[in-house]
């Protein structure tokens, strides 16, 4: 069995500071690691990450994050890498990492992912450099995140995503944004390579739960969607 | 050629890439709506002051409209939801 806490969308900035430590101390107590599904930051500001970092900084659970939208905002994604790597943290964008929990090997496949929208609506790599750039953009990541995850060797195999890989997670979003907030590229990467369950963020006005056209779980867990400091998702029991 | 008052669609949007490009708000996810001479700012946001500083930035990009800020802080002290999934 695995205990899994998740949340996305925490925007911290100088004003957020001690809001959370408590929480997430607090986790140990019924979680074995917690996963931050991207937007750690509100302006994407390096000052922020650090905030954010101090909240995580020596909780006793191993802590995966993913950066979001807004971390890349200014410019300076690799120095909030550093400041939450310096926190203790995992940081994925393509990569995996794998956990052993009470002798279960659990591996987590991390990507930010992207927009272009789902079956019957999205964009095509067609048309001016900039259109199909941003296509391109999301198939790489969709790419990578097949890659990284067929690479686990694990018991229990999860997706740590920003962007949503399916559409029932955003049902509460305008349709006209869907585009904006996912791809169905990242679900089909998740389907082909197999998963046990997705995380996402970035879409505060979605709901929490969905499932790939496979049948994987997917969770949004942007905090204004979950209204909680974080949820918590078990693995491999019914009785958590 | 007499003025004429910027249509609502228009000013919709502009006030909503102000919430999104302004340093003091950064929200990309609130709902703005115009209702009369009233604009109003739905969504949620992180922190109280957060909430503050959206009114001025509301007011700012659109000069002259009555501004209802009625985006909330979600109450985060409840505890966490478990949920089985096997």
């Amino acid at each position: 069995m695995i205990r899994i806490a998740a949340v996305a969308d925490v925007h911290f900035g100088p004003d957020s500071r001690g809001t959370l430590r408590e929480h997430f101390q607090a986790a140990t107590d019924h979680a074995d690691v917690l996963l931050v599904a991207g937007d750690l930051t509100r302006h994407g500001l390096a000052d922020e990450a650090a905030v954010f970092a101090e909240e995580v900084a020596g909780i006793d659970v191993p802590v995966v994050v993913v950066l979001g939208n807004h971390d890349y905002h200014s410019d300076q994604e690799r120095d909030i890498r550093t400041a939450m790597e310096g926190a203790g943290a995992t940081v994925l964008e393509g990569e995996a990492t794998t956990i052993e929990v009470n002798g279960d090997r659990v591996g987590i496949a991390g990507t930010k992912g992207f927009g272009g929208g789902f079956v019957g609506a999205c964009a095509s790599d067609f048309g001016e450099p900039e259109m199909k750039g941003f296509v391109q953009t999301t198939k790489a990541y969709a790419a990578r995140l097949t890659e990284v995850l067929k690479s686990l060797d694990a018991d229990w195999r999860v997706a740590l995503l920003h962007y949503s890989p399916v559409e029932e997670t955003l049902a509460g979003e305008r349709l006209e944004i869907y585009p904006f907030l996912g791809s169905y590229l990242l679900a089909e990467a998740i389907d082909s390579a197999g998963a046990d369950l997705v995380f996402h963020g970035h879409a505060h006005g979605g709901r929490e739960k969905g499932a790939t056209a496979a049948g994987v779980p997917v969770r949004n867990v942007a905090q204004p969607v979950i209204r909680r400091p974080y949820g918590i998702y078990c693995l491999g029991s019914d009785d958590c | 050629m007499a003025h004429v008052r910027e249509p609502h669609e228009y000013l919709v949007e502009k006030v909503k890439q102000a919430l999104a490009e302004d340093p003091r708000a950064g929200e990309i996810a609130l709902d703005v709506q115009i209702a009369g001479d009233t604009i109003f700012v739905r969504g949620s946001v992180a922190t109280e002051a957060r909430r503050d500083a959206l009114t001025d930035v509301v007011r700012d990009a659109a000069p002259g409209w009555d501004v209802r800020n009625e985006t909330e802080v979600p109450d985060l002290s409840g505890p966490p939801v478990v949920e089985n999934l096997e």
